[in-house]
């Protein structure tokens, strides 16, 4: 009985270690990467350069530049919740669940600032496992392997160590995406809903789990399908949970557009065609707006790079959706970070970077672009 | 399909009820505090009677956008005049006296008091907003005013306290009342201004040619 006992245990230890195993450059790369960004914002605390928007009080914290810009409005949410002041630039604009979270690692005594900046860094790590795991199950291990590990060091993904809701939404997106892939609907509403409750962009993934839907439907029990059917509306129903509250809390069901209004992102219908007109002008008198529209420009290409590389159709549109949709407000400001959730985009650098010498140029010019990306955090907003 | 329902259902009420419970409802005195903010930055003008130390005068304000003197583009300021001829302004830089024509000095405490008791709706928006957005206390109180019924909302510090008297019905201003140091003065408010009094403060800046009223 004791040697069965023995025999039926042990096989426990080494399926993690292999799992763990597995994954170490994973490991490797998210600390390699992060260590890069805090170095790079210890660098900026020491010598309190450069000085661009910030003033010397968002220096002195040991890494306050992670906890700038709207960092700054999501603790103040998570300590004071939601007031629409009008004519100015207000919380409602930004969705609940991310300082839902930051209130409650306040909770537990952790300064917000810390655990808000310790907390996106720990959901960005499960955020590249769980995309692996995704990767995995659409293509091959390989490719997979290389799509996390640029995904890594992306240089947009220095928002994911900053008090931002992007780490939550990417780990969302991938968890999504990972179970309407395994069929598991009830956990893709609730992780669905998180997504749309972090950012509006989350109910997008109705596209890619419409995508599953439609493929697995003739397979599906009869039960399947209506919890599957219940997966693709989660997303939108949560995101309507954030009015509802708002016109309990505030008494004003639109405030969150009010407040986007004050913003500069209130969408209009020729707001693309106003973006596209007015960049180019922008584009001979300032340097920064280059940033976000090259940032546009390389998510479409590698976008249809992606379709060629297999990816499915409705994640490679749900990725157009995310790059274009903010263009509505006649601006390209942060679409580079807004691109962010676009999986595709990894799958298709992945993709591309069969070749070793090709995925080390790619993974270095990207780690370049990272540093540099947050150097330049108190220049221009991420 | 009853979890083709159950599940969207679900999601709102466990959206509504996870928010309602970590930010619960925005304080009351918030509420009306931003109400009465809506209202006042509807105006662009506001006339008023200040008195400091038993002295009163009448204003007029004008807000707006202004070109500088030897400046291309324009600012957002406002611009005061009282009924004495002194002529006080705020262009982003502080409040400052224009003494003559293209030539101005940094206003002293009196002053500031005095531009802000003009009840310039921006201004006065501004003091509030920024108590508001950064989630300072802000008390509204319910009292009478002029025989109206009223809320005076307070924000501030003890060193320096502003009061705005709206009626309770329509959000409408009344009344402004200011306290920096140990100056103190208030001023009944009458939004909007007539074209005359328009006209009259920008004939006293000399507008079209020095401190030119872009858009108001």
């Amino acid at each position: 009985v004791l040697e069965r006992v023995v025999t039926v245990d042990r096989p426990a230890r080494p399926a993690v270690a292999e799992w763990l195993e597995a994954r170490r450059s994973i490991f490797v790369w998210w600390a390699g990467s992060r260590a890069l960004v805090f170095a790079a914002v210890f660098g900026m605390h020491l010598t309190h350069a450069p000085r661009g928007y910030f003033g010397t009080a968002a220096f002195r914290p040991l890494f306050g530049p992670l906890a700038s810009w709207d960092g700054v409005w999501y603790r103040l949410i998570a300590v004071h919740g939601y007031l629409l002041v009008p004519g100015r630039q207000s919380d409602p604009a930004f969705f609940p669940l991310y300082p839902l979270v930051l209130k409650l690692v306040g909770a537990t005594g952790i300064p917000i600032a810390v655990g808000g900046v310790l907390l996106s860094n720990l959901l960005f790590l499960a955020a590249l496992l769980v995309f692996y795991a995704l990767t995995s199950e659409l293509f091959d291990r390989d490719l997979a392997r290389r799509a996390t590990l640029l995904l890594a060091v992306f240089p947009t993904t220095y928002v994911c160590s900053m008090i931002y809701p992007e780490s939550l939404v990417l780990l969302a997106s991938a968890l999504t995406g990972l179970f309407a892939v395994q069929r598991r609907w009830g956990a893709c509403a609730a992780t669905v809903a998180i997504a749309a409750l972090a950012r509006p962009e989350g109910i997008l993934l109705v596209l890619p789990i419409l995508g599953c839907l439609v493929t697995q439907w003739r397979s599906l029990r009869p039960d399947e399908r209506g919890r599957a059917i219940g997966a693709v509306l989660a997303g939108p129903a949560a995101a309507v949970s954030f009015p509802l509250y708002l016109g309990w809390a505030l008494h004003d069901p639109l405030a969150w557009s009010k407040a986007q209004t004050a913003w500069g992102r209130s969408f209009r219908v020729d707001g693309i065609y106003d973006a596209v007109r007015g960049i180019s002008h922008q584009l001979v008198s300032q340097t920064w707006p280059y940033r976000d529209f090259l940032g546009c420009v390389v998510t479409l290409a590698l976008l249809a790079v992606a379709r060629r590389a297999g990816a499915p159709r409705t994640w490679i549109a749900l990725g157009v959706a995310t790059v274009l949709i903010p263009l509505g407000s006649g601006s390209f400001e942060s679409d580079a970070r807004f691109a962010l959730p676009a999986l595709p985009v990894y799958w298709a650098l992945a993709w591309l970077c069969r070749r070793r010498l090709a995925f080390a140029t790619v993974a270095a010019v990207s780690t370049l672009l990272l540093a540099t990306a947050t150097v330049t955090l108190p220049l221009v907003f991420p | 399909l009853l979890p083709a329902a159950a599940i969207p259902a679900c999601a709102v009420t466990a959206g509504i009820t996870m928010q309602a419970a970590a930010f619960g409802r925005a304080p009351e005195d918030s509420l009306v505090a931003t109400a009465a903010l809506r209202e006042l930055v509807r105006y662009r003008v506001m006339r008023g009677v200040e008195s400091i130390d038993g002295r009163s005068i009448a204003t007029t304000c004008i807000q707006g956008w202004f070109r500088m003197p030897k400046k291309q583009r324009v600012t957002p300021g406002a611009i005061v005049l009282l009924a004495n001829g002194e002529r006080l302004f705020d262009l982003g830089f502080g409040v400052r006296r224009l003494v003559r024509v293209a030539d101005s000095r940094s206003a002293n405490l009196e002053d500031r008091v005095r531009f802000v008791l003009a009840g310039c709706p921006r201004y006065l928006g501004d003091h509030f907003a920024t108590d508001l957005v950064r989630g300072r206390p802000v008390e509204a109180v319910d009292e009478r005013s002029d025989g109206r019924s009223a809320a005076a909302i307070t924000a501030g510090s003890r060193q320096t306290r502003l009061t705005l008297d709206v009626t309770r019905t329509t959000d409408k201003p009344l009344a402004v009342s200011f306290s920096e140091g140990r100056l103190r003065g208030s001023s009944d408010l009458v939004p909007g201004g007539g074209a005359p009094a328009i006209r009259r403060v920008r004939h006293a800046f000399d507008l079209s040619a020095h401190l030119e009223r872009a858009r108001a």
